[in-house]
């Protein structure tokens, strides 16, 4: 076992899930912003994931590669894109950002969906600090080996 | 001599079998960092089952065909594999999942496997010491 | 797989008897027949917990406490039958040495 490769992949994800929690954070905190600098509203943010180092691993589907052939990496963020689903338009008039008919357009965050991917993204954080203690204990073991 | 006395077939099979529970951790945690990836396909180490049935073989009672080779440069059939030739193999599952993304890692059996192979790579790594302090 | 303590015993004092009776030469089939069957049970111990964690690594369901537990038997067999060894070969140079 690769100690410290086996601690990166469990990493990567762990910075992987960390980094979509913020993006995650910063909707919800956005959920209402009608006016950002760019102008217009604050459109959704999305994590793209990829697998690392593993680009390949389609080719062998179902016929076993070599063990020294496994070039599993762990995960990485291919990008933060936007959203591109419609803003949700609601009719208000008074509001300050409110175009020439009265609608205003609110970001298309939905709370709901929000809270479901944050608790995803907790629950794949945890099993991978599951995965990196199991992976200290296990070397620790194979460390005493040699002890009389 | 030395050689035979510090590598029985036993020895061999359960050093191999400890490589093989090491790479299994390292396919559970690439399988458990890409549990959010859309379109992933989880993968696993194959090595239990086939020294399973490399034993199997070897003690004749899995019922196999053997084939009878009249001229030894005949290729064999069926013969039992020796046990030093069973490797472990990493196997990607490409079964569809019930996820819309197509991602098909389980989080909840992942985990179990981590726990399972955890424990057997203790219990190897022990067994392997304490066959190696007994010799001393 | 079972290692009998009282047999080993037993044969290490009628060992002690015989050599103390009559010099190891007339004597020397009783010291080697019980040396080659103790040597022997140890074997067959060690083989069946090699077997016991062969089984282990394929994954079949054997129980850990008893693989573990026959480990250390085969290791303390072993080290028993040296210790016994150590005592007759002390005894046979004990009574060589006796000045007649």
């Amino acid at each position: 076992m690769h100690l410290f490769r086996t601690m990166a992949i469990s990493g990567s994800a762990l910075t992987a899930e960390r980094l979509r929690l913020d993006i995650i954070a910063n909707n919800l905190a956005n959920a209402n912003t009608t006016r950002t600098a760019a102008g217009g509203p604050f459109r959704r943010q999305v994590t793209v994931f990829a697998p690392r180092g593993d680009e390949t691993q389609f080719l062998y589907p179902g016929m076993g590669t070599p063990a020294g052939a496994f070039r599993g990496r762990g995960v990485r963020v291919a990008a933060v894109s936007e959203d591109p689903s419609p803003f949700k338009r609601v009719y208000d008039p008074g509001h300050p950002d409110a175009d020439a008919s009265g609608y205003v357009s609110l970001p298309n965050v939905n709370v709901v969906t929000e809270m479901v991917d944050m608790l995803a993204a907790q629950r794949a954080y945890e099993a991978n600090v599951s995965a990196i203690v199991a992976a200290r204990t296990m070397a620790e073991r194979a460390l005493d080996i040699g002890r009389a | 001599m030395v050689d035979k006395l510090l590598s029985t077939p036993a020895q061999r099979v359960l050093e191999k079998a400890l490589g093989a529970s090491g790479l299994a951790h390292e396919v559970i945690a690439h399988n458990l960092a890409n549990v959010e990836t859309p379109g992933f396909k989880r993968s696993e180490v194959l090595f239990q089952d086939r020294l399973a049935s490399a034993l199997a073989a070897l003690e004749g009672s899995d019922g196999s065909l053997k084939g009878a080779r009249t001229n030894a440069r005949h290729l064999p059939i069926g013969e039992a594999p020796s046990l030093d030739a069973v490797e472990p193999v990493v196997v990607v599952r490409a079964e569809t999942s019930l996820r819309p993304d197509g991602n098909n890692v389980d989080l909840d059996s992942e985990m179990v496997k981590l726990s399972e192979n955890q424990m057997l790579y203790e219990t190897l790594a022990q067994l392997v010491r304490m066959k190696l302090t007994s010799l001393r | 797989m079972e290692i009998n303590p009282l047999r080993l015993s037993e044969a290490a004092s009628q060992a002690g008897t015989a050599g103390a009776a009559a010099p190891a030469a007339s004597d020397g089939v009783s010291f080697k027949s019980l040396l080659t069957d103790a040597l022997a049970q140890v074997n067959n111990i060690q083989q069946s917990a090699d077997a016991g964690a062969v089984k282990l690594a394929a994954g079949e369901p054997v129980a850990i406490d008893e693989v573990m537990l026959a480990v250390q038997k085969a290791d303390l067999a072993l080290q028993l039958t040296m210790q016994i060894r150590n005592k007759l070969v002390e005894a046979y140079q004990e009574v060589a040495r006796m000045q007649i």
